[in-house]
């Protein structure tokens, strides 16, 4: 193998791996929703598929381990899909369990442990031995033994078939369906299990000749009959994950000529002599064409003969009518398709991430560059220039948003984790509550997803471990049983708002300020809101739980949560209330790397915004102007009480006195500031480059940036500086 | 009628290819109908099948006929599933 060849395939190995860790993502969701709805077909068939990607992938790469041992739990959820085994707690324990397994055998690839060729006879670890035969006694053994299944299907049939619930279905597998490892014998016997097929019918004649087959290919067509109240939907979830390499058409009990017309037109186009064996293999499967005419005459050949020709003659007819109607039908089923399978038929690349992040530099600095550029442009007056630069701009700024969504992916994948995780700890605990997940299609920076996954995790610990009541208690409380966990995520100016609400007990004011009290974190006599309270669980070596449980509770506390959430420039919010929950609210900002700035200035130095927080520009207010050698206070925004900051005060700059300023009112979440500035330069696009090390402890500045002269400019954190302002309120108001 | 082929077990299509190879050679010298003894198949997908089937309209160019003797229950219920108990089994 030469040097090229070990690198694609090392690269391949990694995109398999890759790919088999979201294929597990996919299959445990899969067996969650599953457990709390066993007869969902569409659930089975997810979590079927994602075994059988992993098994597939693992193949190509030939690990056999991991394709043995897959291959029994794919067995086992395929004797679940066509009803052999129904689906149980032990089933699903053992499930779950195999896709821990399936995740420590591809870990061992991952370690280089398994290598190709490196474990010929695909021997399985000893626990994974256990688990194989675990899950092949929970299938009562021997799939070998699979033989009648067409048989007993007739039995499990819904009521005596009836003609008006006759469906007639056409497959026609794609070439490469056997390859993909659809097989359609498969699709048959799970549609066996939902009703009777009274009639099938291989359309053999396409088969080619042995030396001019392809045995891999697939030739399959398939015309059959169907008999069953089912709905549509039922059916085509039968065939859901077969539709990319198959052609589905399914026509309901009573379906018009004209739908069959349709078929034959979409079967056979303008081939006479494939129309004439169509009809042939419908006469004998004893299609009715036309439901009225064959109730009427006899099924024989006169009766075809009567239908055939009114079929022919509609299509020499009704061309022009026929077209768009057979081309909506299609356009609703395959839409229908799309609609099921959203989430996971979305097509992917694969880019290293570090590219990524180099483009994105290179835009960053391209912004800088073109702002450069565009300083210029003014300083030279030519309106040419001017103009081509602000076009320039513009594509400039589409080009970052679009840099920055790729970085961008939904927050739900963080939240899915936590459904394994609830399960097995409210199991754990002997608590029942249940997860909902709002908004998870919502979407941030992938590298403040994989941050925000820790504190993620703590909060849900927390809310399940000291939220949530035992049901017992929450029966004695008049709330129902089963306790309800809230994970949501929505967008807000800029931001996203990311929620853990639970409707448990809630915190207990007393006892957070007795131990803040005993800690000696407040005076003995310190009068505080509710607000004020909460977030003392957010200083550091603070725990009121009695008990440290085995879950929450080791002394890595809220502190830590709270300061992930601010390393990513975010906000944490406790809110409750006693006896009905908690709820913990996360601001973020949508990125880390670029915003849209409001750029500033004070005496020489220059400050940035978030455009997003800033709500409007005022004169300085008359309070302010009276306020003297104070950097802050408050003053009245039409009617409300806002407070204001002096900028050149607060980072002691010197202050022009005669110069006329300006106030920048920002809105951060419910709170509100007025900044005091010099002068006001509009917008201005933004890289933020992280602050040294030397700065970190500047509570109020988030990071700088580089204009477009070269000079720099602070990025302000607006979070920071109203925290900062509260703090010196606070202590100036301590000392008067 | 020369002596009937013994069929293997594996009809799945991870082993598609190398059955194929073998019908064809069987099919070179091959003037009379064909017989195979199929009850050693144990497993069969629709790519054994499909090859069945392939191998039938190769001998029906050539104007033999196939013979699938004492089928297994696998190739039984795989023809029951597609409706092929009559075309390649020659049953009612």
């Amino acid at each position: 193998m030469t040097d090229d060849d070990a690198e694609i395939l090392a690269a391949a190995r990694a995109g398999f791996l890759a790919e088999a860790q979201e294929m597990l993502r996919l299959y445990e969701q899969s067996l969650l929703v599953l457990e709390n709805a066993p007869d969902d077909p569409e659930q089975l068939n997810a979590a079927f598929r994602a075994a059988h990607t992993i098994k597939g992938g693992a193949g190509m790469f030939g690990f056999d381990a991991v394709v043995a041992f897959t291959h029994v739990a794919e067995t086992l959820l395929d004797a679940l899909r066509d009803g052999r085994r129904a689906m149980d707690g032990d089933c699903m324990d053992a499930l779950l369990q195999s896709r821990d397994q399936i995740e420590t055998l591809l870990a061992r690839i991952d370690d280089g442990g398994e290598g190709e060729g490196d474990n010929p006879d695909g021997l399985l670890p000893p626990a994974a031995q256990q688990l194989v035969e675990r899950l092949q006694a929970l299938m009562g053994q021997a799939p070998a033994a699979r033989a009648p299944v067409v048989a007993p299907a007739a039995e499990t049939a819904a009521p005596a078939p009836v003609a008006n619930q006759r469906w007639h279905l056409s497959l026609r597998f794609g070439h490469d369906a056997l390859r993909n490892g659809l097989d359609p014998l498969a699709f048959l016997r799970y549609l066996a299990q939902l009703g009777a097929i009274s009639g099938v019918r291989l359309m053999h004649e396409d088969i080619p000749a042995l030396d001019a087959l392809d045995a891999e290919a697939c030739h399959l067509w398939l015309e059959l009959q169907f008999d069953g109240a089912r709905s549509r939907a039922e059916l085509e979830a039968v065939f859901e994950f077969a539709l990319e390499d198959a052609d589905i058409q399914l026509l309901e009990p009573g379906s018009t000529p004209a739908q069959f017309e349709a078929l034959v037109e979409r079967r056979c186009g303008m081939d006479a002599g494939l129309r004439e064996r169509l009809y042939g293999v419908w006469r004998e499967l004893g299609v009715q064409f036309e439901l009225i005419e064959t109730l009427l005459t006899p099924p024989d050949e006169s009766a075809q003969a009567v239908t055939l020709p009114r079929i022919e003659r509609r299509h020499e007819g009704e061309v022009h009518e026929r077209g768009p109607d057979r081309r909506s039908g299609e356009g609703e089923r395959r839409n229908g398709g799309r609609d099921r399978r959203a989430g996971d038929d979305t097509r992917f690349v694969r880019v290293r991430a570090d590219k990524l992040d180099t483009l994105i530099d290179l835009i960053g600095e391209l912004v800088i560059a073109g702002s450069g550029a565009q300083m210029v442009a003014h300083r030279l007056a030519d309106d040419a220039a001017v103009e081509a630069s602000a076009r320039v701009m513009g594509l400039m700024q589409s080009t970052r948003d679009a840099a920055l969504g790729l970085r961008m992916v939904p927050v739900g994948e963080t939240f899915a984790r936590f459904h394994r995780v609830v399960r097995d700890v409210a199991k754990q605990l002997g608590k029942e509550l249940e997860l909902e997940v709002l908004g998870g299609d919502t979407e941030m920076d992938k590298s403040m997803v994989d941050a925000l996954a820790d504190p993620l995790m703590h909060l849900v610990r927390n809310s399940l471990d000291h939220g949530l009541e035992l049901p017992d208690e929450r029966e004695a409380a008049g709330k129902p049983r089963q306790g309800r966990l809230r994970l949501t995520a929505q967008h807000e100016a800029g931001h996203i708002v990311i929620e853990v609400r639970d409707d448990g007990r809630g915190l207990n004011r007393e006892r957070i300020v007795a131990k803040a009290t005993e800690r000696g974190l407040i005076a003995a006599d310190a009068v505080l809101g509710d607000a004020e309270v909460w977030q003392l669980i957010f200083l550091p070596g603070f725990s009121t739980a009695e008990q440290v449980t085995d879950l929450s509770g080791r002394g890595v506390g809220m502190d830590v949560v709270k300061r992930n959430i601010e390393s990513l420039r975010g906000q944490i919010q406790l809110l409750s209330e006693a006896g009905q929950g908690t709820c913990t609210r996360i601001r973020l900002p949508l990125t880390l790397a670029m915003i849209d700035g409001f750029l500033t200035q004070v005496a020489d130095t220059f400050f940035v915004l978030p455009l997003a927080v800033v709500s409007e520009c005022i004169e300085v207010p008359r309070e302010a102007l009276r306020g003297g050698d104070r950097a802050l206070g408050t003053f009245d925004l039409r009617g409300e009480i806002v407070p204001w900051l002096d900028l050149a005060r607060f980072y002691g700059m010197p202050v022009e006195a005669e110069r006329r300023r300006s106030l920048v009112v920002v809105r951060q979440g419910q709170s509100r500031i007025g900044l005091l500035v010099d002068r006001l330069h509009g917008e201005h696009q933004t890289v933020i480059k992280p602050l040294g090390g030397l700065f970190r402890h500047l509570k109020a500045l988030a990071g700088s940036t580089i204009l477009g002269s070269g000079e720099v400019a602070l990025v302000l954190d607006v979070n920071g500086l109203t925290e900062s302002a509260r703090l010196e309120a606070a202590q100036s108001g301590a000392k008067r | 009628m020369s002596e009937a082929l013994t069929a293997e077990a594996d009809w799945t299509i991870a082993e598609a290819a190398a059955r194929q190879q073998s019908l064809l050679l069987a099919l070179e010298s091959q003037f009379e109908d064909l017989a195979i003894d199929a009850s050693g198949i144990e497993s069969i997908d629709s790519a054994g099948l499909q090859l069945l089937l392939a191998l039938r309209a190769s001998l029906r160019q050539r104007n033999l006929g196939l013979q699938l003797l004492r089928p297994s229950e696998a190739l039984r219920n795989a023809c029951a599933i597609y409706g092929l108990q009559s075309e390649l089994l020659g049953e009612p």
